[in-house]
């Protein structure tokens, strides 16, 4: 019998529905969690203790009585520090922020607590979500960076502290600390879930991301948040789909499109060699694989993402810049200064050639069901001082296609490897259900030796 | 302003950028952002090397 901490969101759900578990317990359960391990790892930087008890013991009555307000009834999330909350300090790891309590939610979470998810606390982001490395241990090797800038989300739910988290992405930084930490990471169709009271580091290439244990998890955390929103200039506009059920529907072998260019030149031996394996046992499992051929686009793509973060997080920042730059870390202060000096026909340029690139990967992965590449170049760098390397998430935010990283081994270093799967815009449901299929087949679940 | 020709190479343009950061910034801070200067010369030159079809629109929100 698993101890409350241990269920995935879906099982913790499910239990509560069948009130087979109480809100508190999973509550209590997780904060003890929480008490026993943050001290060495850091994950997490604000937790109302008080608040969360009290929205469990609202959430059993309710249950008790047979009433569930969603999905998430009962079930406690974990929010990196730039999701608003209101009354609660949204800090973005940054001395700026430093005493910023928001006055409203932001669409994510109220969509949350609609679905009667519990907000457990803020998790450990790395300053505005970008690379200045954050306090966070890696919990698989404390030598090793856990990646970032979701690092405390990821962490948190790598160790069982929650079961789902979330992140952002403008680069890699959902899907990368997912593969470092051994979890699933979900960065969906740009647009599909709202980023109106996140901190932008860039407007245009910000996702939400999804940190959890299983690829159900991430369908059902999609489910919830997901759908049009006139606060958010990007929001995607019609119907949200029954993500579940397509889920369920596309849980069969699929036809996968491997890129072998750039990808297998760009990772570490032992990194390609598993990706090679994972296609293996994909094909003995029944999946049909076919290689593609990346877009000429491909070769700008990094620059261009580059370019576009800088001067965006410059426009957002420049205030900020004017008056306190010596409280900006180095990393982020010299990225918007870089966008300070980009001219407007240079960042333009930069975002006609995304908008070929985009077409040119919609082209690419229309092919096959999914497309499937290594999720890192490289597992988790045994240095602190860096959030590791994005490059392989990057052509899928800057295209602002869905992509899922899945766990897919452990190096010779016993650190997580893992890959990543890519499909066409708006079609999260075909994905998610190659994805399980994935996961069933490879039937791989990773959790750190210390923290199982 | 920064002027940068799609002819320029990446040491050029990282010029055009060391000026500008030195008018903003001074000697010092330009000094210390050598290494981001550098790097966002290549970018930028990156994309310069790139031809779009006269009619495509940037997609920002996409």
């Amino acid at each position: 019998m698993p101890k409350p901490y241990e269920l995935t969101v879906s099982q913790a759900a499910q239990q509560i529905k069948d009130k087979k578990l109480s809100p508190v317990d999973l509550a209590q359960s997780l904060l003890e969690r929480i008490d026993a391990t943050d001290k060495d790892l850091k994950a997490w930087v604000t937790i109302d203790r008080e608040e969360v008890l009290t929205n469990a013991k609202e959430r059993e009555e309710e249950a008790k009585q047979g009433k569930t307000r969603g999905l998430l009834h009962g079930v406690p999330v974990g929010l990196k520090d730039i999701f608003y909350t209101a009354g609660m300090k949204t800090a973005a790891g940054s001395k700026v922020y430093a005493d910023f309590v928001p006055d409203f939610d932001a669409t994510s979470v109220a969509k949350i607590k609609e679905a009667g998810g519990i907000i457990l606390g803020k998790a450990v982001t790395t300053e505005f979500a970008t690379s200045d490395p954050s306090p966070t241990f890696n919990p698989w090797n404390f030598e090793h960076t856990p990646g970032g800038s979701s690092s405390g989300s990821s962490v948190a739910v790598a160790t069982k502290t929650v079961g789902a988290a979330l992140g952002s992405q403008t680069g890699g930084s959902t899907c990368r600390p997912a593969a470092y930490n051994g979890i699933v990471g979900l960065k969906a169709t740009y647009g599909r879930i709202s980023r109106y009271g996140v901190v932008p580091v860039s407007w245009s290439l910000d996702h939400v991301g999804i940190l959890v244990r299983t690829v159900e998890d991430a369908a059902l955390m999609l489910q919830v948040m997901s759908g049009e929103d006139a606060n958010d200039p990007g929001s995607l506009s019609g119907p949200v789909p029954d993500f579940l059920k397509q889920m369920t529907d596309h849980n069969r072998p699929p036809r996968i499109g491997i890129v072998s260019e750039y990808y297998s030149e760009n990772s570490t031996p032992e990194v390609w060699a598993n990706t090679q394996e994972t296609v293996k046992q994909l094909t003995a499992a029944g999946a049909e694989v076919v290689e593609l051929d990346l877009p000429d686009s491909f070769k700008s793509c990094h620059s261009a993402q580059r370019i576009v973060m800088n001067v965006e997080c410059a426009a957002y920042h420049e205030q900020s810049h004017a008056t306190q730059a010596e409280d900006f870390g180095p990393r982020v202060r010299s990225g918007m200064e870089m966008g300070m000096l980009i001219p407007a026909t240079k960042y333009l340029q930069a975002q006609r050639l995304r908008r070929k690139f985009r077409q040119d990967m919609i082209q690419m992965a229309g092919q096959v069901d999914v497309v499937l590449t290594p999720a890192i170049p490289a597992p988790a760098p045994k240095d602190r001082n860096t959030t590791g390397d994005a490059s392989f998430q990057v052509p899928w935010t800057t295209s602002g296609l869905p992509t899922v990283t899945l766990p897919s081994g452990l190096s010779e270093d016993g650190l997580p490897l893992a890959v990543q799967l890519g499909a066409l815009p708006l079609e999260e449901g075909k994905l998610l259900g190659a994805a399980k299929w994935c996961e069933s087949a490879l039937g791989m679940s990773l959790s750190p030796p210390n923290y199982g | 302003m920064v002027s940068m020709k799609p002819s320029d190479s990446v040491e050029a343009i990282a010029v055009e950028l060391r000026a500008q950061a030195v008018r903003l910034w001074g000697e010092q801070r330009a000094g210390e952002l050598e290494t981001s200067i550098n790097q966002t010369a290549q970018q930028l030159w990156d994309v310069g090397q790139e031809t779009v079809d006269r009619d495509l629109e940037p997609g920002f929100y996409q």
